[in-house]
Formats: C-alpha cells, sequence, structure tokens
C-alpha cells in the first residue's frame, strides 16, 4: 500500500490527478479504453501483474501520460519500486499540471523509501510489509458535543460576569440598593467566574479526549472505470 | 493552541468580573442616598458616613466607600490660607504641625483665630494681609459698612452701603482667598447672604453676625449667621454655603465668636445676650441632636458680675487665646468686666476664674478692695484683644467711660502671668495728641502681625473709626487712617478680620 496523501490538500491532488485521467478517456469506446478498464477492475482484485499487462498495452495503443503515473502505482503495488520511480518521472516528464506533479513526485520518495528499506534488507528475505501510518486522533460526534456544551457553560458564565460587571458599576440609586445590587452582582460574578471555569474543563475535555482518541489511518485505492490512482482517506 | 487561547481568555473574564468585585465604590450626591446605618450624610467627597461616636468626627464612611471605607471620616485639611480663621481642623503638616504643637485644637477641632495668630507666631513662612469688615453702628442701631485692608504696604478702605453685618468667611475648601460676605435685609420681610458671585436666602430678620466655623465637621463650607427673627427671637443660621441649605436654632448670637469648650471636636461658641445692657453672655456648647445632627446644646448663662455700663452695649467682645499656655483654649469676655475663662481638661468653667475691672484695669478683688469708686470701678466698659507673645500672652484693654466725668478713654496692654494667673505688668498706649479734648474711646481692638516681623500688633478703633496701630510691644500708637464716617455718634464696632498671604 502507499500513502499518496495524509491530509486533506493531498486528497485533492489525488482527485485532480484521477479527475485528469478520466476526462482524458472520457467519450471515448477504443481499445484504450478497454484495457484501462480492465486493467482497474484487475487492479480492484489485487491482480496487480495483470493490471500491469493491461495498462502497458494500452499505454503501447495510446501514450498517454496519465498511464504512466498508473504504471508506476502497479509497480508500487508489485514491489518493483525501481521500476515505479522510473514510470513517476517518465509521468513528470510529460509536463502535468503542478498539483499532480506533486503527487508524483510524493510517489517518488515513498517508493524511494522502500526502496532503500528493500535494500537494506537480507538477501533471499521477503521485504517487510509497508509500515502503517500513524494513528490518528479521531474527531466524533461525543466530541463535538463536549466542545458546544463547554463553550455554552462559557458563555453564559461570561454572560452572568459581564452583568455581574454591569450590576456594579451602576451607582445609581441610594447605597442600601447599591448594595443590594452589588450583592447580586457578587452572586453574578461569582457564578460567572465558576461556569466560566467549568465550561472550560468541558471544553477542555472534549479537546483532550479528541487528541487522545487515536484511530488507525485508513488508506484505499480509487479506481474508478475511467480512472486509476490511490488516495489515503483520513477519517474526520 | 485553541485550548490555551480559550483559557487566556476565561482567566481574562476572570480578572475583570472579579475585579470589579473587590473594588465597589458608591458615590452619593444627597445624604437621602445614604440609606445604610444612622444618619446617613452624604460627605463632601461624595462618600457616604454613618454615625459612629467611637470616631472624633462621630462618623465612619460606609462599606463601598473606595479606600476609605470603614475608616473614620475625617474633615481635616492641609489650610491652603492659614491666614483666615473659620476653616475645618488643619493636618498636623508644616506650618500646622507647629502650631498644633501649642494648640491641638486647631488640629481637632477647627483653624479658629487663635490658630492664626499662633501661625503668625511660630511660622516663619506666614506672612499676611490683614482684611477688616467694620459693621459700625451708632446708639440707634443704624448700621455703617467697611471693609479695610492692609496689604503689607498701605491701607485701603471701601464702604459698603448696604444695612446689615459685614464680615469675612472662610474661603472655599481648596481655595486661599477668604470672601466678604453680607447678611441682612434683600428686600422688605426677605434676607440675604450674599458673596461675591451671588448671594443665598437666609431667615428673615436682622443680622448681628456672621462667620464662618465647621459647625457640623463635615468639612463642607459653613457660615454661622447670628440674627433676630422678625418676632425679636434671638437665633442663629446654619448656613451650607456649597448647596444654600440652612437650619436655624434658638440660641443668643451676637457677638458670637467661635472656639473649643470642651474638647469634643465640635466647635463651640459664645455669644452675649441680646438684651442691652444685660451684662450676660453664654458658652454655647455644640451638641448632638437625637437625629444625630449638631445643634447648640447645653447653654450656660454667665454673668458680668456687677458691672453694668449704662447706655453701652454690655458685652463687646469675646477672644480666644491660650492664656496660661497649657494647649487648651481659654475664653475671654470683654464688656462691663474683662472676664477669663481658663480652659480645663474637662472644659471651659462656667464661672471666671479672673475677672478684670476698674481704671485703670486691674483684678477685680483687688480693685474693688482698694477703694475705687462706683465709677471706676463699675460703670466701664471695655473693649480688648488678647495678644499671643513668644513668651507669654497680653491682654490690651480699652476703656469706655459712660460718663463725661469719669476717666478719659484709655487703652492698657496687661501682662498675664500663667502660674499663678495674674496680671502681673500693666502699661498704658500712648495715644497720638488729640488737641485738647480727650481723644475718642476705642471701640475695637484687634491683633494680627501687621509688618510680618512673626509679633503680633495691635490694631485699635475709635468712636470716630480713626484706625490706630501699635507695632510689636511698643506703646505708642500711630494714626494709620480714618474711615470718613457719616455717623455723628459711633456707639459699637463689630469687626471680622481675616487675610491671605502675602
Amino acid at each position: 500500500m502507499t500513502r499518496a496523501g495524509g491530509r486533506a490538500p493531498r486528497r485533492i491532488a489525488t482527485a485532480i490527478a484521477i479527475a485528469g485521467l478520466a476526462v482524458a478517456t472520457a467519450g471515448r469506446a477504443d481499445p484504450v479504453d478497454d484495457r484501462v478498464a480492465r486493467g482497474r477492475r484487475l487492479y480492484d482484485q489485487g491482480d496487480f501483474a495483470r493490471a500491469r499487462d493491461e495498462l502497458l498495452a494500452a499505454y503501447q495503443l495510446e501514450p498517454r501520460p496519465e498511464l504512466l503515473f498508473a504504471l508506476g502505482q502497479v509497480e508500487l503495488q508489485l514491489g518493483r519500486f525501481a521500476q515505479a520511480i522510473e514510470y513517476y518521472q517518465r509521468f513528470i516528464e510529460t509536463n502535468p499540471a503542478a498539483d499532480q506533479v506533486a503527487l508524483a513526485q510524493q510517489a517518488i520518495g515513498a517508493a524511494r523509501a522502500r526502496l532503500a528499506e528493500q535494500r537494506a534488507a537480507p538477501p533471499g528475505r521477503v521485504p517487510p510489509a509497508p509500515p502503517r501510518p500513524p494513528p490518528e486522533p479521531r474527531w466524533d460526534a461525543a466530541d463535538t458535543g463536549l466542545v458546544a456544551l463547554g463553550g455554552a457553560i462559557m458563555l453564559l458564565g461570561g454572560g452572568l460576569v459581564l452583568d455581574g460587571h454591569h450590576r456594579a458599576g451602576d451607582h445609581g440609586g441610594t447605597l442600601s440598593q447599591y448594595n443590594d445590587r452589588l450583592s447580586g452582582a457578587a452572586l453574578a460574578e461569582w457564578g460567572g467566574a465558576g461556569c466560566l471555569a467549568a465550561g472550560a474543563i468541558v471544553l477542555g475535555g472534549g479537546l483532550l479526549r479528541w487528541r487522545l482518541h487515536l484511530v488507525d489511518a485508513e488508506v484505499q485505492p480509487l479506481a474508478a472505470p475511467r480512472a486509476a490512482g490511490v488516495a489515503w482517506v483520513q477519517r474526520w | 493552541m485553541r485550548a490555551r487561547a480559550l483559557a487566556g481568555c476565561a482567566a481574562a473574564w476572570l480578572a475583570v468580573g472579579l475585579g470589579a468585585c473587590l473594588d465597589p465604590d458608591y458615590h452619593c450626591t444627597t445624604s437621602r442616598d445614604c440609606d445604610v446605618g444612622e444618619a446617613g450624610r452624604c460627605e463632601v467627597d461624595q462618600r457616604c458616613t454613618a454615625y459612629d461616636p467611637a470616631c472624633a468626627s462621630h462618623r465612619r464612611y460606609s462599606d463601598h466607600s473606595g479606600p476609605a471605607s470603614s475608616t473614620c471620616f475625617d474633615d481635616a485639611v492641609a489650610p491652603v490660607n492659614p491666614c483666615a480663621a473659620g476653616q475645618p481642623p488643619a493636618r498636623r503638616e508644616g506650618c500646622a504641625a507647629a502650631v498644633c504643637k501649642a494648640l491641638p485644637s486647631c488640629c481637632d477641632t477647627g483653624w479658629s483665630e487663635a490658630c492664626v495668630q499662633q501661625a503668625q507666631l511660630s511660622c516663619s513662612d506666614v506672612v499676611c494681609d490683614t482684611r477688616i469688615a467694620v459693621t459700625a453702628s451708632d446708639s440707634k442701631g443704624n448700621p455703617e459698612l467697611w471693609s479695610l485692608t492692609w496689604d503689607g504696604a498701605r491701607w485701603m478702605t471701601a464702604p459698603d452701603p448696604r444695612k446689615g453685618v459685614l464680615a469675612w468667611l472662610a474661603p472655599a475648601p481648596g481655595d486661599g482667598q477668604p470672601r466678604l460676605a453680607f447678611a441682612g435685609a434683600s428686600s422688605p420681610g426677605a434676607a440675604e447672604l450674599a458673596l461675591a458671585g451671588g448671594s443665598l436666602s437666609v431667615p428673615a430678620g436682622t443680622y448681628l453676625e456672621a462667620a464662618s466655623v465647621d459647625f457640623d465637621r463635615d468639612g463642607r463650607p459653613t457660615a454661622v449667621l447670628g440674627y433676630s427673627d422678625p418676632s425679636g427671637n434671638p437665633r442663629l443660621a446654619i448656613v451650607k454655603l456649597d448647596d444654600g441649605s440652612a437650619r436655624s436654632t434658638g440660641a443668643f448670637a451676637a457677638r458670637l465668636t467661635w472656639g473649643d469648650l470642651d474638647h469634643d471636636a465640635f466647635p463651640d461658641g459664645m455669644a452675649s445676650s441680646l438684651s442691652p445692657g444685660s451684662g450676660n453672655y453664654r458658652l454655647l456648647s455644640n451638641a448632638e441632636a437625637a437625629d444625630r445632627t449638631r445643634t447648640i446644646g447645653a447653654v450656660v448663662e454667665t454673668s458680668m458680675g456687677s458691672g453694668l455700663t449704662t447706655g453701652s452695649p454690655a458685652v463687646r467682645g469675646f477672644g480666644w487665646v491660650d492664656v496660661n499656655r497649657d494647649h487648651l483654649l481659654d475664653a475671654i469676655a470683654y464688656g462691663s468686666e474683662v472676664n477669663l475663662h481658663v480652659g480645663q481638661r474637662l472644659g471651659l468653667p462656667d464661672t471666671p476664674q479672673i475677672r478684670i475691672d476698674c481704671d485703670p484695669p486691674a483684678v477685680s478683688s483687688t480693685c474693688n478692695g482698694g477703694g475705687g469708686t462706683a465709677s471706676t470701678q463699675a460703670a466701664q466698659s471695655f473693649a480688648g484683644a488678647a495678644v499671643l507673645e513668644a513668651t507669654g500672652v497680653a491682654l490690651v484693654i480699652a476703656t469706655f467711660p459712660a460718663g463725661a466725668s469719669m476717666e478719659p478713654p484709655s487703652l492698657h496692654r496687661a501682662e498675664i502671668a500663667s502660674s499663678p494667673l495674674a496680671v502681673t505688668q500693666l502699661s498704658a498706649y500712648a495715644f497720638p495728641s488729640c488737641g485738647a479734648a480727650p481723644c475718642p474711646p476705642i471701640l475695637a481692638v484687634i491683633a494680627r502681625d501687621l509688618d510680618g516681623d512673626h509679633q503680633l500688633d495691635i490694631i485699635a478703633i475709635d468712636s470716630e473709626l480713626q484706625v490706630y496701630t501699635a507695632l510689636g510691644g511698643q506703646l505708642q500708637l500711630t494714626r494709620a487712617i480714618k474711615l470718613p464716617t457719616a455717623l455723628p455718634a459711633i456707639f459699637e464696632v463689630r469687626t471680622s478680620v481675616t487675610g491671605a498671604p502675602r
């Protein structure tokens, strides 16, 4: 598996690359499209060797640049990292869009890392499975609820403090009225302070829960009938 | 990062909000606002106080009075003008510290004329001009008003055409200039207290005296006016000059002067009876009413003894001075006798310890026992002033003979020994030549430092409104200025003295 992107911009870049491939093949019912569609199906089934054959055949029929990127992905899945790098570089040489270049360079980086690991491994040993991406914090409904509740309590507390402040600042009336008002103001301010503290605790708890609630990153290969590629999808 | 920002924001809110709780500050506009505690009062600093007898001023700041909360109210001030009497007590700072070392009442009760005289003696930086409001009247009571000023180089006079009483009031709080005031009729059936820049309506009546005194110990500019109401009853009006409010109480109020009878931190007064020739005067104790306001409480009547001077006002004035240097104010009444009440720790005694009578003046028992005639023993009226000296006190006493057959008018200086109290030396002032006739009698005597040498000098005004001066201990009177009076025969001269630093 290859991680082609770990953040939303990367997903977007991947999507653009795929969309470019899709647009390039849209509206054509020719042998090239047929082979690309077959290659994608084989890729989905995990038969990467035959998927490569189909894509190579398609490329020979018509050397579309995006097929070079797809071939790089397939070679990567096959553990042929040097070949994958070569495809990616050839893809870059076709002067694709900047975001696609960035995607290809990321893929080259990943392939090179894998290649280095492969070369460092003792001969005859099966290369280890690629490391799983680090677990990522997951934001869920409970976090949203906690933060919203904490924020609401803090807003209430702030309102009480402001109300108390306003009441304490009102010097009108007689001294006894001022005393009464000040007692109410003190109550409101201390209550508000308590609410602020409680709200901060709840809100902080929500944020802490989010930071500590780690889940595995999920990598999904993407393959559409008229496109090929991979993307890493993070749960949010 | 976001959590940290939220925590910071919450902390800021807490600080702001709780800060308001920790520093409550209430400002009143009227005493009706101060409805917490007994007899709430809105002070001049717009803080509320309530009655608390544990405080010298009987007032304690209410809660929520900022930094003053729960402290005793104290209206003491650093006087901007130490040359003017009638101000609140002074803080023990600078010149006032030296004055109050000699006369604690200047920092405990009020800044009286005795304090001004002590300041002129004790403080090298206090050099004052002298301003005298003169209210002269003939035997029928027709008044003539003059303003007389010594600026250190020359005398200046200004007549006032109004009919009433002219007096110098203390400077407004924070100001250095005394205020010349007129109290009298503004229209038939109405009266006013007129100051530069405006006038206040006061109860209708015939006004006799006006003076500043911190009667309520509230630090507000307060004038006390002595008057007789339209029914002829003697009354005393206490007027707040800042808001024009006034209240009145029944009290003898002519020749009203303010000092300290009982050391209770509230100024007390002395006044003569309104009845001409009664020979009585009264000690007016500033007391607390049931509603905790201040009023004239115990009134002790004291007699001038047997002295009756036919046809002359029996009591010509009062003075306050520490005669025996025991740091307590003593009171002197000038009339058909000169009565000296020596202040005690428990208060001023009702009866005088020393009575001075006769011509030349002497301790009454001595001259009576000396075989003096009726005319020399009793048929005299005295005006005078106490003169504070570096080492003692002298009384300057003017005689006012009732009849032409009696001794001619004179002015004497009597040195007073403090222990035991006695007249140790009597000297006569020399008048300038008055031609063939005797000089007119002196009706008013004032002691102030005119030349800035920190010795009290003598200012004397005779019955033709000729003003004399005698500097320091000199016994030669010098004509200073004559007020061009239109009254044919002046019978009484009332003076109100103040000054400002020069």
